[in-house]
């Protein structure tokens, strides 16, 4: 009665657990279906923080905090969505849903400009993506580090971060990703002046959108086609480009790409000298990006209608916008760029007749840039350094007021100048070169390894199906062999010979489906094959089949053993313990701590016989098992509970 | 009835072997085994058989896919893929051609007879249906119906059926090969399929027009067999005998 009693609360208590679960789900599905709505996000957001804490669920508590987050960061709230987002990393969660998570609070970094933050962020969630197997995430990541790379001009390593990962996303024929990896590549190579492979790279991306039909990327590749062609110095080709793009944004009403594009048009305009046409479009950009706050944006068009003004000879202007522009690259340590703010704050001071301020500026780019550095440069400075000692010159004039002394006093420093301004330049000169040559060397260095290293996948890919080729032959060989033989138990044999080379298959199999080609999935393997055992002993419906495996990933020498274990453990299971039982249960379950994995597999059948001991067994396929424990160097425990429950203990090495 | 008709191609011929083994063993026939696109092709021709069993990776300059491509221009047969190869490239290559099954290897013997019902059934859900139960199961095409009898498979090719007689819930098919009876009933059977030459004469009585030797009365002959034609069908069968 009593046992009644407490059974009836457990159902009592497992309904309520499900109950709360489903609250769970369907209050996250609502969060996903609300995905646009800021309002809804952040009411569904506060209901999953209060099932949260009446039922202490991890799951429910970090996807309450990111909604409440993503509600922010649609609102353009980042530094509330950003604190949101961080509270939600904190709780342990299924690895999907992590790095959902995760990924998102690496792109808020990058959107306020936290490109450090942003970069570590997206470092340790590859490595996890990559522990777990999960190279999709691994390969999205790898786009953001190219972008953030980018921002911060480390081309190389931008290069080398988006060819893998478009190269990940070919071989896996998604169109989409591999777009977004053409243009970021492109976009790479128009930096560091490469404009025709940058057209490659665009013309390819172009190729793609339009056999799947998309709009959206067309408008994006038209708008870096356009970048590209003006800095070739293409005019036509970059306004046209620019034109179709805005078309587009325009047709599917897309405002996150409108103020690139006028951006760019301003851009054109002004190279045309048309400055009040590209100061309006500098405006309406700013206007457009102030909703989506692209922190990298802003200071570009702040530069740019600057420069407009400049070149209108608004000078006063020029200086208001130049000078916000500099603090934002300041503040926000942004680098890119910088050399040419610079530069122009240098010339608007000049204009505005303050060439000590002129020529400290000048300094401050000429510092920046070293690579990119020119003869147009050394004369510009050598033109305001002379300048600027004019000024010096005359302030001395009149404290002396002795013309001669001070002649020959200007020409000799006018001559030191012109010496150390040489010898400057020569180096600079000298320096660049090198940086040069050192740039295409490593670049060929990282493609040459590139190539290697997908040389060697292809390589162990094709051995991983030969070697599963050849196990069928040999599956084979014995199938026609049992045909022949008349015993039956002879032929049972054979039979099961053929399920344990089907268990060393699978492994294979697994090896070549994944990216990783040492290393499998324990959880993957063994879900596999204990279906197909299932199957084959025709208990798929009838056997209610608990796996609990973690997704760990096991090399390949552990696998072999372990999964020939659970093969013969299981198909004894199947063939013996279940005869007269109504509702077969089978049991496997993996726990790894540390080194040490505990393997278990727990039958509710009738038991082993009286007095049975492993060691000394006679059925060949528990003799195995015995010899492939000592392989492992584990351990192995059988015990009646009534059913059989045999325990295998091993370190890994 | 008929064995059902079955091209191996697969270039390991201790595999191939084993294949058409097991296939013989479960009463399918082996019209021939290839390990080439070309000598498949011209087996093809020949023996026009209703499924190829095609290993992707296979001798010569074609592979299993090109080579599927190829059969579904000429003779048209249920598709399985066998192969070693089952990474995302290559099942989308492979779905190109539509396949109506795969199998991966290393296989089950279990495996090859599942492949083959699961083609039957995918082939009738492009022309027509199945019908039936588990252990009696009818899936029926265009010209053939796939017939499955206690784990055996057959084919009937409705062009070779003289006439069909009702027996309650069964009927009893008689083709130029001899009598066959089916686990269904007349109406059923007609309802599934449809062609031109079969034709209700009576309740009883469904009746191939070419096979027709003389008509009397209200009595058709097939040789020796009288049929009786009922006065509803009466103009029907005859407008569709001046047709011909």
């Amino acid at each position: 009665m009593r046992s009644i009693f407490l059974i009836l609360i457990c159902l009592y208590a497992s309904l309520g657990y499900t109950q709360e679960s489903k609250q769970v789900t369907s209050l996250i599905e609502k969060c996903k279906k609300a995905a646009q709505y800021p309002d809804s996000l952040k009411y569904y957001g506060e209901k999953l923080l209060e099932v949260a804490e009446q039922t202490n669920s991890d799951l429910a508590y970090a996807e309450g905090y990111f909604a409440i987050g993503y509600g922010y960061y649609i609102t353009g709230d980042f530094p509330e969505a950003k604190a949101f987002y961080r509270k939600a990393v904190t709780f342990p969660i299924p690895f999907r849903e992590h790095a959902r998570i995760k990924r998102n609070l690496a792109i808020i970094h990058f959107r306020v400009g936290e490109f450090e933050q942003s970069e570590s962020v997206s470092n340790e969630l590859i490595q996890e993506a990559y522990s777990l197997g999960d190279s999709v995430t691994a390969h999205i990541l790898h786009n953001h580090l190219g972008i953030i790379h980018q921002k911060n001009g480390r081309m190389k390593e931008a290069l080398a971060d988006f060819t893998l990962a478009l190269s990940f996303w070919q071989r896996r024929n998604a169109p989409g990703p591999s777009i977004k990896n053409h243009i970021n590549i492109g976009i790479v190579y128009g930096r560091m002046e490469l404009d025709s492979l940058a057209l490659i790279h665009f013309y390819a991306a172009m190729d793609l959108s339009r056999e799947i039909n998309q709009l959206r990327p067309q408008a994006s590749v038209l708008n870096n086609l356009s970048t590209t062609y003006r800095s070739m110095g293409v005019l036509d080709s970059s306004l046209a480009c620019i034109k179709r793009s805005i078309a587009i944004c325009e047709e599917i009403g897309n405002d996150e790409l409108l103020p690139g594009n006028y951006l760019n048009l301003a851009e054109i305009l002004s190279d045309y000298g048309q400055l009040d046409s590209a100061i309006h479009y500098y405006q309406l950009a700013i206007r457009y990006n102030r909703i989506n706050g692209d922190i990298t944006r802003q200071i570009e068009l702040f530069r740019g209608i600057g420069k407009a003004y400049y070149k209108s000879r608004r000078y006063d202007l020029a200086k208001v916008f130049l000078d916000s522009c500099l603090t934002l690259s300041q503040e926000n340590e942004f680098i890119v760029g910088l050399e040419n703010t610079y530069e122009l704050l240098s010339k608007t001071f000049a204009a505005l007749g303050d060439y000590q301020i002129s020529y400290e500026m000048l300094r401050y780019s000429k510092e920046i840039s070293d690579s990119t550095y020119n003869e147009d440069k050394v004369l510009a400075v050598n033109e305001i350094s002379a300048k600027y000692n004019l000024e010096e010159k005359e302030s001395v004039n009149r404290q002396l007021s002795s013309a001669l002394n001070i002649s020959n006093a200007t020409i000799s420093q006018q001559r030191t100048v012109i010496t150390i301004v040489s010898v400057l330049l020569v180096l600079v000169i000298c320096l660049a070169v090198f940086s040069v040559y050192h740039f295409r060397q490593s670049r060929s260095r990282a493609y040459q390894l590139e190539q290697k290293n997908q040389r060697i996948e292809t390589l162990m890919r094709e051995l991983h199906h030969r070697v599963k080729n050849n196990l069928q032959v040999i599956s084979s060989l014995l199938g026609l062999q049992s045909m022949k033989l008349e015993n039956e138990t002879a032929q049972q044999a054979v039979e099961e010979g053929k399920e344990r080379i089907r268990a060393m298959s699978l492994i294979h199999q697994k090896l070549y489906q994944q990216d990783e080609v040492t290393s499998l999935n324990i959880r993957d393997y063994v879900n596999n094959l204990v279906d197909e055992l299932a199957q084959s002993y025709g208990y798929a419906d009838k056997a209610r089949i608990n796996i609990e495996v973690p997704s760990v990933l096991l090399d390949a020498d552990t696998t072999l053993p372990v999964g020939l274990i659970i093969n013969e453990l299981v198909s004894n299971a199947f063939k013996y313990a279940f005869k007269n039982i109504e509702q077969p249960v089978l049991e496997l379950k993996l726990i790894q701590q540390q080194e040490s994995i505990m393997l278990s597999v727990k039958d509710n059948g009738e038991g082993l016989p009286e007095g049975f001991s492993f060691e000394k067994a006679k059925s060949f396929g528990l003799k195995l098992v015995h010899l492939l424990t000592k392989q492992l160097n584990g351990s192995m425990q059988v015990r009646n509970s009534p059913g059989v429950d045999f325990q295998l203990s091993f370190t890994l090495k | 009835m008929q064995q059902i008709k079955i091209l191996v191609v697969e270039d390991e011929w201790v595999v191939s072997e084993e294949i058409k083994e097991i296939l013989e063993k479960n009463n399918f026939e082996v019209v021939g085994q290839a390990a080439d696109a070309q000598t498949a092709l011209e087996i093809a021709e020949e023996f026009k058989p209703d499924i190829a069993l095609l290993d992707i990776n296979i001798k010569g300059d074609k592979d299993g896919i090109e080579l599927a491509a190829l059969l579904r221009n000429s003779c048209d047969p249920g598709i399985i893929f066998l192969t070693a190869y089952d990474d995302q490239k290559y099942l989308d290559r492979a779905k190109s051609v539509n396949p109506q099954a795969y199998i991966v290897k290393p296989f089950r013997e279990k495996n090859i007879v599942i492949a083959i019902e699961l083609a039957f059934h995918n082939l009738s859900k492009n022309d027509a249906e199945e019908v039936g139960e588990d252990d009696h199961k009818y899936y029926v095409l265009n010209d053939r119906v796939f017939i499955k009898d206690n784990h055996r498979f057959f084919k009937l090719e409705l062009s070779r059926i003289k006439y069909v007689e009702a027996e309650g819930s069964y009927c009893h098919i008689h083709t130029d090969k001899g009598r066959h009876t089916l686990a269904i009933n007349l109406k059923h059977f007609e309802s599934k399929i449809q062609h031109p030459l079969l034709v209700r004469t009576h309740r009883s009585f469904l009746v191939n027009l070419e096979s027709i030797d003389a008509l009397e009365g209200s009595t058709l002959f097939i040789a020796e067999k009288s049929i009786p034609v009922s006065q509803s069908h009466k103009d029907d069968l005859l407008n569709r005998l001046k047709l011909i």
